[in-house]
């Protein structure tokens, strides 16, 4: 008893320190966010932020551009997603529901296309935009994002609907549905918490992206937040307060809209993994 | 959807008869539903893979980019140029310690947390939900703490080693390029930088093998664990036997992913340290040929090399490695 009392212990002890560790880099984002200058210049730790300010806040919202570049960012994120989305479910569809040569060979290609490195892609990618016109412009970076995005939300998509049995569209076309009528009515439904989950987590990848943006994206009032993030330090030295409100405000949306549907994200990415 | 409807209907009518067509007709259904994405994939991965390809052996430079995109000619200068500049092998060197030890941090510090909230308790789900925070959070976001956490005048992690671990000097943590550790009296050279970069990635990136690893977790069957417990088998030798075997798969496929993904890492590295204090990685490099000098045709060459070597190591991996554990287990 006592030593099944110790292992329980060891066990707790260990997932604090887990957590602690995970945790503390973000604590610390938020706290300095609002710590007041002095304080977060001084020699000595200060582990909570009191007494607190807005100023930092104040100062990072004031920055130029900002407004501009969370409305880039919003109109760049939501028009990804709504395409991508539209195009993932049919191809998911395809991939679960349809048989054809070669369907095998999709599922491979989704996942050998995540591992082409993002260097390699970038130079050609930025050149075919040059000569359309498009670099610094933001249908062209949506274009870019779709490429990133897509791969991964037909591979989640497909994980949910394989998950549902065919039975239940069978019985449906049995009384007298046609298919697409049985993917309307039965399907879908029972697929969109799957569509949430992917956009949320498609939302992320994008709302968070550096690379692309910074190698696109040129002028001031064209670029999205990560970007403006970056930036933040070369005005007039290092600002930290500033920087951690930004980060902080930065990171809210994407962190939220995680914890929201986390829990069916995670049953939908591993999915195709565990189940197959 | 539109293109189901006849389909559906002549499937639904008339059944096996026309079994060949039918099938012919599901396969032109599946591709149509499908050719948007394939359009997608063509137009900006398979065209610009090939077209990285072509750069890669032509003189192509920033400046003359108007002038010469459609001048073919092909020779290795860029090859040679990549390949024998100095401190190419040296950022080869931090690549692979960079992707070796980082891939195998995250998968293990996954295995720890995805051990310790395997079973039910109080609260779990909300613990489990804040260990993905660092994958979630933008990585400017969590460069930028970390930036601030190592920093030597007022990060935290200075103030705890001077406060509690008798620190006599404060370490610039992204700036020194090699310090030395002193342990039991003896001083040993340590790559401080590369180390945090390493540890830094392993924080970020552990949710994501967490994940896979507790729902593998969570889909094994409880028998065999049960009947070792029955047989007297201690939790150790429950685990070395019974669960860690059973998780060998994902494990696998877990270390493909996460040394791929590991391996062309460039923004983290480059936000923490701008690829300085001997962290300099390849991808980095391919970004410095592209951006400092201009020369798109090097950093083709450089994301070629990149990528060859990626694809020997990957080969190499499933040919001495993997070839006991069963691959469908883990897809």
């Amino acid at each position: 008893m006592t030593r099944k009392r110790l292992t329980r212990a060891g066990y707790n002890t260990a997932a604090v320190l887990v957590l602690l560790v995970t945790l503390f880099p973000i604590y610390w984002m938020v706290a300095t966010g609002f710590k007041r200058g002095v304080d977060i210049l001084s020699f000595e730790p200060r582990w909570l932020p009191i007494p607190g300010t807005l100023e930092n806040y104040r100062s990072a919202i004031g920055k130029p551009h900002f407004l501009q570049d969370v409305r880039n960012s919003v109109l760049v994120v939501i028009a990804t997603i709504v395409i991508s989305l539209a195009l993932a479910f049919l191809a998911a569809l395809a991939a679960a529901r349809f048989r054809f040569r070669g369907r095998a060979a999709l599922v491979v290609m989704l996942i050998v296309v995540q591992m082409v490195p993002l260097e390699a892609l970038i130079i050609p990618i930025y050149l075919m935009l040059d000569r359309a016109g498009q670099t610094d412009r933001l249908a062209g970076i949506i274009v870019t994002y779709l490429t990133f995005v897509l791969p991964f939300a037909i591979w989640t998509l497909r994980g949910f609907i394989v998950n549902i049995p065919e039975e239940l569209e069978e019985a449906a076309m049995v009384d007298g549905c046609t298919r697409a009528g049985a993917f309307r009515r039965i399907l879908f439904p029972l697929v969109a918490p799957g569509l949430v989950a992917t956009a949320v987590f498609s939302f992320i990848l994008v709302w968070n992206d550096y690379l692309i943006a910074y190698v696109l994206l040129r002028s001031p009032e064209k670029q999205t937040l990560g970007i403006w993030l970056a930036s933040f330090t070369t005005n007039h030295g290092t600002e930290w307060g500033g920087v951690m409100a930004g980060s902080t405000l930065f990171a809210i949306p994407a962190v939220v809209f995680f914890l929201l549907v986390q829990r069916r994200l995670v049953s939908g990415l591993t999915a195709g993994a565990v189940k197959g | 959807m539109r293109e189901g409807p006849v389909v559906g209907a002549e499937e639904a009518t008339k059944p096996r008869r026309r079994g060949r067509t039918l099938a012919q007709q599901e396969a032109r259904a599946g591709l149509t539903l499908l050719s948007p994405t394939l359009i997608v994939v063509l137009v900006m991965v398979v065209i610009p893979i090939l077209w990285t390809i072509v750069i890669a052996f032509q003189s192509l430079r920033l400046r003359n980019l108007r002038t010469r995109l459609f001048d073919f000619q092909f020779n290795l200068d860029n090859f040679t140029t990549v390949l024998t500049s100095p401190g190419f092998l040296e950022a080869l060197k931090v690549t692979l310690i960079y992707s070796i030890v980082g891939t195998a941090l995250s998968i293990g510090l996954g295995l720890v947390a995805a051990l310790v909230v395997r079973k039910p308790f109080k609260g779990r789900t909300f613990v489990r939900a804040s260990m993905l925070l660092p994958y979630v959070a933008p990585v400017v976001a969590v460069t930028f703490v970390w930036q601030i956490m190592l920093n030597p005048e007022l990060g935290i992690i200075n103030a705890i080693g001077a406060d509690f671990l008798g620190w006599d000097d404060r370490i610039p943590f992204l700036e020194q390029e090699s310090g030395t550790l002193s342990i039991l009296g003896l001083d040993l050279g340590v790559p401080t930088a590369l180390i945090v970069v390493i540890l830094y990635q392993a924080w970020r990136y552990f949710p994501f093998s967490f994940l896979f690893i507790l729902a593998r977790l969570q889909a094994l069957p409880g028998e065999l664990d049960e009947a070792a417990r029955v047989d007297g088998a201690t939790p150790l030798q429950r685990f070395w036997r019974i669960t860690l075997p059973q998780l060998q798969g994902v494990i696998a496929l877990l270390t493909v992913l996460r040394f791929i993904w590991t391996f062309n890492e460039f923004d983290d590295i480059y936000l923490l340290t701008q690829g300085g204090a001997g962290t300099e990685v390849v991808s980095v490099r391919v970004f410095r040929y592209l951006t400092g000098r201009g020369d798109i045709g090097a950093a083709a060459a450089l994301s070629l090399v990149l990528a060859l070597l990626l694809a020997v190591l990957l080969f190499l991996y499933f040919r001495f490695f993997v070839g006991r554990v069963e691959e469908a287990d883990a897809i």
